[in-house]
């Protein structure tokens, strides 16, 4: 009987959480939000333009890529006339390096070829490319990146794994200077 | 009887207390296909479904086949029921566990003591909060049950008490198929403390060897190393994995903070264990040898598959391990306190970060499951895409395919998405879920599809964007990969085919396609069936030609019904222009009746990969 009580009880408390928890259920319809221009990869919200080949966030900032990885992003409302600048955060761990002394990044924007990058450094690295303005042209642009080696899945984890990114994005104006110090 | 029943209320208690969100677990991975048992009883009668082998030869008609069709047939897709079941039959097992060690030994506490150890151990962390891991928990309720029915019929001589050990033997078949260990843990009962009794031990050993036999003739040739047994020097190696593992305090794939302490946890705790057993043997207490023989013979039908080492598989053996501790620790509290305070807390720990994790992971589908159900609902009859799935949702989710379970739910990855998630071959491949680009792209166009981003915990219809994007990335280009079954991709058909069925299309003699060509692609693939003719055609050929040019010719033998073939694509194949597949099938069929069509073969999937 004591046995019978106990199930029972255990039963309304349950049922009790379960209705809690059902409220964790969300959708959210969204119709006018745009593409951004350049995406922090960690952004749940710019996960979207992460079109192929990014795996889940790590320690909140980055994600390591596969062996070919895209991003959507929109061009910069403001383009000079020698073009937008391509930028990408990334970074080459050592133990990339042990197992893959070097390889060779090409990188596609809207299908036109770009300068490709040598990587056969480990460290933290900034890769910028001129888009020229007739890359430019609608409210989307697709950026392609492909590593012609990299990590095999199985070599560290069940991951093919290629850069860690933190961030990419197209800029059109240059940051603007700093202010220059004030005379002491 | 009321100590007996406190220690029981204790053990219930911190049962609910370390696993307590393992009872609010949702579905994850392989429950999902369990859930669908349902339907498929339909389709294959359900003696069928109870009993056609798995994957692995495995035959659990109670701990999988009748726990889901039966709580899913009562409550439908709601975990909570099955929850239920699970914890009550935990609190079953502490209970046996309790009697066993108390009824064997007579030492009071040893029971309570025995059932707490066990709870601790961080092995049963995935069992308390993984539905489709209950095989785990009712298995040692039936080997409890046997051996508390042979104590009993050890020490009585009771008929009754025989019959119950007899039942509960056979019904473990129906749990786990390593209940053929039971007669080793029965010997070790009977010969330690009743000798004499000895004579009923050979039926035991020959119904658990002729079901063994039985089980290793039903299961299927293994294609994956993942449960290949292996008898060679990897066994020690495998063992001794197991042996440290059985502190519940390490684990090959656990990744610890200040891992020296943790290190030196793990030696006390393993101390404490060689230090019990060799005072117990010392003392030449039976129990102890009880424990080991328990612990070996439940663990070494494991002990062969080194490339699937899980914990899990140590829920079952480290009953063996409490129960003989469980005397030591009653009998010599004072000296157990430290090796026990750090197993406890130790163990107890990586058990609740255990069911943690499943717990979340599990919250993350259930948020997907129900959000994509509130989709369809709000676009009635489109095709729901998923963009940004993460490979933890992917894999704890969608591999199973749950959306299936809902009639009339269309969910695909969007293009690309199956690149954002670890390589598993042996359970599936992400690209089967995958829509291509343009067909995505014409569905969208055509206002028949929607597109939802899960990223960041809620589903977000994100379809404005994707649009835009969609028309960017797959302008006019032609897919390398055509599913039979969507309409979408009719587009990409030339003459010789009928209308589409369930999931794919009759070609005639002779078929026609066009697809694309990316930088990537080397083969042709072929997949397809020669549907209910039942060999009256007798042999059949299938010849394929790229651009014209013939790159494969295959025979499917009169007994076999179905194609799955690849073949190289020709040197220098422009890949700038459409790719023109045709198929050619000899002979043909034709239906009867005026006007029958001629058919080839029903394909599902022509691609280019």
């Amino acid at each position: 009987m004591r046995r019978l009580t106990l199930v029972l009880a255990l039963a309304v408390v349950t049922l009790a959480g379960c209705k809690k928890s059902k409220k964790d259920v969300q959708y959210v319809e969204e119709g006018g939000s745009q593409l951004s221009s350049a995406v922090n990869v960690a952004d749940p919200k710019a996960a979207i333009q992460l079109l192929r080949g990014f795996h889940d966030v790590e320690n909140g900032a980055w994600r390591w890529t596969g062996p070919k990885f895209a991003v959507a992003l929109r061009p910069p409302k403001e383009v000079p006339a020698e073009g937008a600048k391509l930028f990408m955060e990334y970074a080459v761990p050592d133990l990339f390096i042990q197992k893959v002394p070097s390889t060779t990044l090409t990188i596609f924007v809207n299908g036109k070829a770009l300068d490709s990058e040598a990587i056969s450094k480990a460290g933290s690295f900034k890769l910028e490319r001129t888009v020229s303005t007739d890359l430019l042209k609608g409210d989307v642009v697709t950026v392609d990146f492909a590593l012609d080696k990299f990590l095999a899945a199985g070599s560290v984890d069940q991951r093919e794994l290629g850069l860690i990114v933190s961030a990419v994005g197209l800029r059109g104006t240059p940051p603007p200077a700093a202010p220059a110090a004030p005379a002491k | 009887m009321r100590e007996r029943l406190a220690g029981f209320a204790l053990a219930c208690a911190v049962c609910l207390w370390l696993y307590w969100p393992g009872l609010m677990t949702w579905f994850a991975m392989d429950d999902f296909a369990w859930l669908g048992l349902r339907q498929a009883a339909g389709d294959a009668g359900w003696l069928a479904v109870l009993f056609s082998p798995k994957a692995q030869g495995t035959v659990r008609p109670l701990s999988e086949r009748l726990y889901f069709l039966g709580l899913e047939g009562l409550f439908g897709i709601e975990a909570l029921p099955f929850r239920i079941v699970a914890f009550a039959t935990q609190l079953l097992n502490l209970w046996l566990v309790m009697r066993l060690v108390d009824r064997v030994t007579g030492v009071r506490a040893a029971g309570v003591v025995a059932a707490l150890l066990w709870l601790a151990n961080s092995a049963l962390g995935l069992a308390m909060s993984w539905t489709s891991a209950y095989n785990q928990i009712l298995w040692p309720c039936f080997l409890l049950a046997a051996c508390n029915a042979r104590w009993t019929w050890l020490e009585s001589g009771s008929r009754r008490a025989r019959w119950a050990e007899w039942a509960f033997f056979l019904l473990g078949f129906g749990a786990l198929e390593l209940q053929v260990v039971y007669p080793v843990i029965a010997a070790a009962l009977t010969l330690l403390y009743r000798r004499e009794r000895w004579r009923d031990l050979p039926p035991l050993f020959a119904v658990a060897g002729a079901y063994a036999v039985f089980n290793r003739a039903m299961a299927p040739a293994q294609t994956s190393t993942v449960y290949t047994l292996y008898w060679d020097g990897s066994l020690f190696a495998t063992f001794g994995t197991y042996l440290r593992m059985a502190t519940g305090l390490w684990r090959p794939e656990l990744t610890r903070e200040y891992a020296e302490w943790w290190t030196a946890a793990e030696w006390l705790a393993a101390a404490g264990v060689v230090a019990g057993l060799g005072w117990m043997a010392w003392r030449r207490e039976k129990w102890g040898l009880f424990g080991v023989v328990w612990f070996l013979a439940t663990l070494g039908p494991i002990v062969p598959l080194k490339n699937h080492i899980s914990d899990y598989y140590l829920t079952v053996p480290a009953i063996g391990l409490a129960m003989a501790m469980g005397v030591v620790v009653a009998r010599r509290p004072v000296w157990a306190l430290a090796p026990v305070v750090a197993y406890a807390i130790g163990s107890g720990y990586w058990a609740r970060q255990t069911v943690n994790y499943n717990y979340a992971r599990a919250e993350q589908g259930r948020a997907l499951f129900g959000g994509v159900q509130e989709a369809m609902r709000l676009h009635p009859g489109n095709l729901i895409l998923l963009t940004a799935v993460s490979s933890e949702q992917y894999w704890g989710v969608m591999n199973d395919n749950p959306f299936r379970l809902v009639p009339g739910l269309k969910v695909y990855l969007a293009p690309g998405g199956e690149e954002n998630s670890e390589k598993h071959p042996e359970l599936g491949d992400p690209g089967r879920f995958v829509l291509p680009g343009p067909a995505a792209r014409a569905a969208l166009e055509a206002g028949q599809a929607v597109v939802y981003s899960p990223a960041g915990g809620k589903l977000r219809n994100v379809t404005g964007l994707w649009l835009g994007i969609a028309k960017q990335r797959w302008g006019d280009e032609l897919s390398p990969l055509v599913d039979m079954g969507q309409p979408l991709m009719a587009g990409q058909l030339d003459k010789g085919w009928h209308p589409i069925e369930q999931g794919f299309r009759w070609s005639e003699g002779r078929a026609s396609l066009r697809l694309g060509a990316t930088a990537e692609v080397r083969s042709l693939t072929l997949d397809g069936f020669r549907g209910g003719e039942a060999g009256a055609r007798g042999e059949v050929t299938i010849v394929a030609a790229v651009n014209g040019v013939d790159v494969g010719r295959w025979v499917m033998p009169k007994d076999d019904s179905s194609l799955a073939v690849t073949a190289a694509l020709p040197e220098g194949l422009d890949r700038a222009k459409p790719v023109r597949v045709e198929v050619r099938i000899t002979p043909v069929l034709r239906e009867p009746g005026p006007g029958g069509r001629e058919l080839g073969l029903a394909f599902g999937k022509i691609g280019l990969r």
